[in-house]
C-alpha cells in the first residue's frame, strides 16, 4: 500500500516555489524544506493506557539562504496570514503570489537581523562557498502492508492489550510490562532554485518492556522491532513476546561481570552499537571540518581487521532511516566507509561537503524543521562474513556473548568506545554456560577492537528502534546492526 | 485561538474535559567552528499540546480516557475538527481510573524575572559569545593546532524566549514567561599522546556571566588534565568519587523511587515513612527538596504542566520518604496531597569537604563519556573520560576503563561533599564518595 503524500504540503507547494523565486532575487542560494510528519505512540501497561502524539510529529518550514558571507536559516510554522481555520494553504495563482510576497518580507527581516548581529560578535564569520545543485525533480512514496489509520486505534490498543494480558500468563514474576507501538508518516517537500523533491513514507517501531521482580531483585528487559512498515509490525511483536518474557525472568538471576578484558561475541545489536559509536560518529564529516575526528588522519589506512567492512546510507538498507532525499535536498546514498579493514570514505551533510570540497553523501539530517542539519548516520552496519555462530562460541574458552544495548557515546577525537550492554551470556570452554551478567559496560580503543575482529558470522540484522543524538541533542532515527562479530573488549 | 478551539471542542461529541498547553518560542542560534562563526539561525514557532478527556463506564466501572495530541500552528478548520474527533476516539480506547483536573484559584505564584527580558535575543547572544570566547586561551591567536593550554574547538550557543500558557475546561488559565539558554562546548588540548577533547553542555535561564565564564575555564582546566592523563589502573574494587552531571544522574534513582507514578505502577514499593537507603546508614543520609524556582534553571516555573501552583516541598529527609511527589493524577490515585510535577531538585550537601573525601578516594571521576544510571534497578556505570587516581599522596589524571556498581548495595555508605554545585535544575553536592565500586582499568 502506497503511503499518501501530505495534502498540507501540496497546498503550500506553489507558495514555496514563489518564495524561492522572490528570495532568489536577493540571495545567491535559497532553499525551503517543508515537513508534515505525524505519528501516534500507543502504550499499554498493567494499569495504564496512553495514546500520545509521536515526538517525531512536526509541521513547519525552514528557509536557508547564502547572503554573500555565509549561510543563514529561519525556521517557522506560521506563515503570515495563515492560522487556524484558514483554508488548507494558499493554493496557487494570485493568492499564492500574495502569500509568498508577505512571507518573503518576514523572512528577509529575520535574516537581515541575523546578519546585522555579526558585527557585534567577538569572532568573525567563516566564509563558505555558495552551494551548487544539479537540477532534480521528482516524487517518492514508500510502500507498507497496512497504514495505522486503516487498522484503527481500537484494534491497535486491543492487540497491544492482548499482548500484555498474555505476558502475565507466561510468568508469575512480572510486575508490569510496557507494550508500545508507534507509527510515523513522514512527508517532506524540498524546493530550491534547482530542485523540487517530494517524499512520503512510514516507519514503525515496537517495544516489549517487561519488568520482573523476585524478592528484592527487580530487572527490566526490552525487545524492540522496527522497519519501514505499518501495523503489520505488531505481528513481529506477538512472535517476540515469549522470548522477551523468558529473558526478563532469566535476568533476575544475572550476576556481575568480573572487570577485565575478555574475548567477546557481539550480537548484531551490540555490533550495531559498536559500528555506530566507534566509527559512525567518527566519520561524520562535520567532525572533520571542526578537527574533531581522528579518522581524518586515517583515510586510505588500515583501521581494523581485513574481516571488517562497514556501510552507511539511506539506500544501504531498508530500515527507519531509509529515504529518497535528505533534509538538504541531496539524494540518499550508500557509502562504503570501511572496506576490508581500510577506511575509505566519510558521510556528509551539504555544508561539510562544501567545506571539504567533496560531493555530499545524502546524510544531512535535522531533528525537525526547527533544527539545524548536521552530518548524521542513517543505516549503519558491519557487513556479514562466513563464520557459523556455533564455531565462534566454540572458539572461546572464557568470554561473553553480548546481547542488546542500552546506550553508547561517541568519542570521535580519541576513538574510545563506550557502551552499556543490557546483558552478556557467559561462554565457558566453548559453550554457553547458561549464566547471565547484567548490565555490562564495554570500553575499548577503536583500532584495537576492530583490529581484534577474528570471526564474522553470516547472520545479519538491523534495528532502528533507538534514537541517535549529536552529542546530547539533535535526536533522529537511525538503524544499526550487522552480523555476530568476535573480538576482544574490556568489560566492567 | 483559544476561542476557536473552545468552539470546536464544544461541537465535538464525547469531550468531557480538555487541557491546552501553548508555548510560543522565539529563538536565535549561533554555531562556531574554532574562533569563527559558521552559521546563524532564527526560530519562531508555536507548540500546542491538547489533551482531551473522555469519561465513560464499562461493566459498571467508571473510566477517564485521555489522549494528548499536538495541534499544528496552521491547519484548516476541517483538519482540526478531524483531529479532535480522532482524539476523542483514541480517548475512548483508554481505560484509566478517573481523576480530576486542576481547578482554578489558590496561589498565584510569581518568579523573579530573567535579565534576558531586558533587550533583544541577538544582543544577549553576542554578550554570551563574548563571555565564552574571552575565557578561551587561544583568543587572538587563531592558530591551527591546540596547545597545551587548551582552547575552544567549537561551540553552539542558543537563546530562546518562551511564553507558556496553560488553559483547561475547568477555568484554569495561567501564563508565564521564561528563557532557555544553551551552550554546547567542545574544548581540546595537546598532550604527550596527541590531542584530546572534552564535551560539555550547559543550560541556563538568566544572564550570569561569572558562572558561565567559570564553567568554561573549568572545562579548559579539565581538558588540559585529560591531555596529560595516563591509563586508568585496574583497581577492581575501590573507593570512588563521582561528581558533576553523573551525580545528578545518580540522584535520579531516589526521585523515581519516591514518585507517585512509580508507586502507582508498582515500579517502586516505597511508601511515606520508608527509608530509601535501608536500615543501616554509615555515611550521609539523603535529604531532597523539590523546588519551583532555582536561580538560573530553565525548569523553574510557577505552575506545573497541569496548571497546579508549585512550591518548595521536602520530599526525602534523612533518607526517609516524606512525600510521594508528582502531578495531580497520580497523587489522586494514591490519595496523597499533590505536589505537582516538580522539575527542580535540591539535594542537601554533606559535612565533609572535597579535600577530605579525596583523602579516602582511590579514584575520582571528573567526567564520564556517558554515565548510565538505572532509576529502577539502581545499576550505574560509565567509561572514565577523565579521572584522578590518588596514589601515595599524589593525585594524577587518568582516562579509559570504566566504573560500575549498584546504588542499592552501596548507598548505605555514601558521603556527600559540603561544596555545592548547580547544574541547571539540580542543586546539590559537587561529589559523592562510594566504596567497593567495580573499576575496570586499562593497565
Amino acid at each position: 500500500m502506497k503511503v499518501p503524500h501530505s495534502e498540507h504540503l501540496s497546498a503550500h507547494r506553489e507558495l514555496l516555489r514563489e518564495l524561492v523565486r522572490i528570495l532568489g532575487a536577493r540571495y545567491r542560494y535559497v532553499s525551503v524544506l517543508a515537513t508534515d510528519c505525524r505519528g501516534l505512540r500507543y502504550t499499554v501497561q498493567r494499569r495504564e493506557t496512553s495514546i500520545l502524539d509521536s515526538r517525531f510529529s512536526e509541521r513547519g518550514f525552514v528557509v536557508r539562504v547564502h547572503d554573500g558571507l555565509g549561510y543563514l536559516e529561519h525556521s517557522f510554522d506560521e506563515p503570515p496570514g495563515a492560522a487556524w481555520g484558514a483554508e488548507e494553504g494558499p493554493g496557487g495563482g494570485a493568492a499564492a503570489s500574495r502569500a509568498a510576497e508577505a512571507l518573503a518580507v518576514e523572512v528577509r527581516e529575520r535574516l537581515a537581523e541575523l546578519g546585522g548581529y555579526r558585527a557585534a560578535l567577538p569572532v568573525g564569520a567563516r566564509p563558505l562557498p555558495v552551494s551548487r545543485e544539479e537540477p532534480l525533480t521528482g516524487s517518492w512514496q514508500g510502500d507498507v502492508g497496512e497504514l495505522p489509520e486503516h487498522t484503527g486505534g481500537r484494534e491497535i490498543v486491543g492487540r497491544l492489550a492482548a499482548l500484555r494480558d498474555r505476558a502475565f500468563t507466561l510468568t508469575d514474576c512480572l510486575v508490569d510490562i510496557r507494550v508500545i507501538y508507534e507509527g510515523v508518516r513522514v512527508s517532506k517537500l524540498f524546493v530550491s532554485q534547482a530542485r523540487e523533491l517530494e517524499q512520503s513514507y512510514l516507519w514503525s517501531q515496537g517495544y516489549l518492556m517487561p519488568l520482573c521482580r523476585r524478592g528484592e531483585i527487580t530487572r527490566g528487559y526490552h525487545r524492540s522491532s522496527s522497519g519501514l512498515t505499518g501495523t503489520e509490525l505488531i505481528q513481529t511483536m506477538e512472535r517476540n513476546l515469549p522470548g522477551a518474557i523468558e529473558i526478563a525472568e532469566q535476568l533476575l538471576a544475572a550476576g556481575k561481570v568480573e572487570p577485565g578484558e575478555y574475548e567477546v561475541i557481539l550480537s548484531p545489536a551490540a555490533a550495531g552499537l559498536v559500528a555506530h559509536e566507534s566509527f559512525g560518529h567518527g566519520v561524520e564529516l562535520d567532525m572533520f571540518v571542526k578537527g574533531r575526528a581522528k579518522a581524518a588522519q586515517y583515510l586510505g589506512r588500515s583501521v581494523g581487521s581485513p574481516l571488517v567492512s562497514l556501510r552507511d546510507g539511506a539506500r544501504s538498507a531498508e530500515e527507519v532511516s531509509s529515504y529518497w532525499f535528505d533534509d538538504e535536498g541531496t539524494p540518499g546514498g550508500d557509502t562504503l566507509v570501511i572496506d576490508r579493514g581500510v577506511f575509505r570514505a566519510g558521510i556528509s551533510d551539504r555544508l561539510s561537503a562544501l567545506a571539504l570540497g567533496l560531493p555530499p553523501t545524502g546524510n544531512g539530517k535535522r531533528e525537525s524543521f526547527e533544527r539545524k542539519a548536521y552530518a548524521r548516520m542513517t543505516n549503519t552496519f558491519f557487513t556479514p562474513g562466513t563464520d557459523p555462530l556455533e564455531d565462534m562460541i566454540a572458539s572461546i574458552r572464557q568470554g561473553y556473548l553480548l546481547e542488546n544495548f542500552i546506550s553508547g557515546m561517541e568519542d570521535p577525537k580519541n576513538w574510545g568506545i563506550q557502551g552499556v550492554i543490557l546483558f552478556g551470556r557467559e561462554i565457558r570452554d566453548g559453550r554457553l554456560s547458561g549464566k547471565l551478567v547484567s548490565p555490562v559496560i564495554i570500553t575499548g580503543y577503536v583500532p584495537e577492537v576492530l583490529g581484534a575482529v577474528s570471526m564474522v558470522s553470516a547472520d545479519f540484522a538491523l534495528s532502528g528502534s533507538g534514537m541517535c543524538g549529536k552529542g546530547h541533542k539533535e535526536y533522529s532515527k537511525t538503524a544499526t546492526g550487522g552480523p555476530y562479530l568476535k573480538t576482544v573488549m574490556r568489560l566492567g | 485561538m483559544i476561542e476557536t478551539l473552545k468552539a470546536l471542542l464544544a461541537g465535538t461529541p464525547g469531550v468531557s474535559d480538555w487541557k491546552l498547553v501553548e508555548q510560543r518560542r522565539e529563538g536565535r542560534e549561533l554555531f562556531f567552528v574554532g574562533r569563527e562563526l559558521d552559521m546563524q539561525r532564527a526560530r519562531s514557532v508555536r507548540h500546542l499540546a491538547l489533551t482531551v478527556y473522555h469519561d465513560f463506564e464499562e461493566d459498571g466501572k467508571p473510566y477517564r480516557g485521555m489522549m494528548r495530541t499536538g495541534l499544528p500552528a496552521v491547519a484548516s478548520t476541517a483538519e482540526l475538527a478531524r483531529r479532535l474527533e480522532e482524539a476523542v476516539f483514541a480517548a475512548r480506547q483508554v481505560r484509566n481510573e478517573p481523576f480530576p483536573l486542576v481547578e482554578p484559584g489558590g496561589a498565584w505564584p510569581t518568579l523573579p524575572p530573567s535579565r534576558f527580558a531586558d533587550g533583544p535575543l541577538g544582543r544577549w547572544l553576542a554578550c554570551l559569545a563574548g563571555v565564552v570566547f574571552d575565557a578561551d586561551p587561544a583568543r587572538g591567536a587563531g592558530g591551527p593546532a591546540p596547545s597545551a593550554a587548551g582552547r575552544i574547538n567549537s561551540a553552539e550557543l542558543f537563546l530562546d524566549q518562551v511564553e507558556t500558557r496553560i488553559v483547561n475546561s475547568r477555568g484554569v488559565d495561567v501564563r508565564f514567561p521564561g528563557y532557555e539558554g544553551y551552550l554546547e562546548l567542545i574544548v581540546e588540548a595537546e598532550g604527550p599522546a596527541g590531542e584530546v577533547e572534552l564535551y560539555r553542555e550547559i543550560r541556563f535561564s538568566d544572564y550570569q556571566p561569572e558562572l558561565l565564564e567559570a564553567e568554561v575555564r573549568s572545562e579548559l582546566e579539565l581538558v588540559r588534565d585529560r591531555a596529560q592523563a595516563g591509563a586508568t589502573p585496574r583497581l577492581r574494587s575501590a573507593s570512588v568519587m563521582i561528581g558533576g552531571e553523573a551525580l545528578r544522574e545518580l540522584m535520579h534513582y531516589y526521585l523515581v523511587q519516591s514518585a507517585a507514578e512509580s508507586a502507582y505502577n508498582g515500579v517502586s514499593r516505597f511508601k511515606v515513612g520508608d527509608n530509601l537507603q535501608g536500615p543501616t546508614v554509615r555515611g550521609d543520609t539523603l535529604s531532597i527538596r523539590g523546588e519551583a524556582h532555582l536561580p538560573g534553571s530553565t525548569a523553574s516555573a510557577p505552575w506545573d504542566g497541569d496548571g497546579l501552583p508549585l512550591q518548595s516541598t521536602l520530599l526525602i529527609e534523612d533518607g526517609v520518604v516524606r512525600r510521594l511527589w508528582g502531578p495531580l493524577r497520580f497523587c489522586h490515585y494514591l490519595g496523597v496531597h499533590p505536589t505537582g510535577g516538580l522539575w527542580n531538585f535540591d539535594v542537601r550537601p554533606g559535612d565533609r569537604s572535597l579535600e577530605e573525601l579525596r583523602r579516602e578516594a582511590r579514584l575520582e571521576v571528573a567526567a564520564f563519556s556517558d554515565f548510565h544510571g538505572d532509576p529502577i534497578t539502581g545499576d550505574f556505570g560509565g567509561e572514565v573520560r577523565l579521572g584522578y587516581v590518588n596514589e601515595n599522596g599524589r593525585r594524577r589524571p587518568v582516562s579509559g576503563g570504566s566504573v560500575s556498581g549498584n546504588l542499592k548495595e552501596l548507598h548505605g555508605r555514601m558521603y556527600l561533599s559540603q561544596e555545592v554545585q548547580q547544574l541547571n535544575s539540580f542543586r546539590g553536592p559537587r561529589a559523592a564518595l562510594l566504596f567497593d565500586v567495580a573499576v575496570t582499568g586499562v593497565r
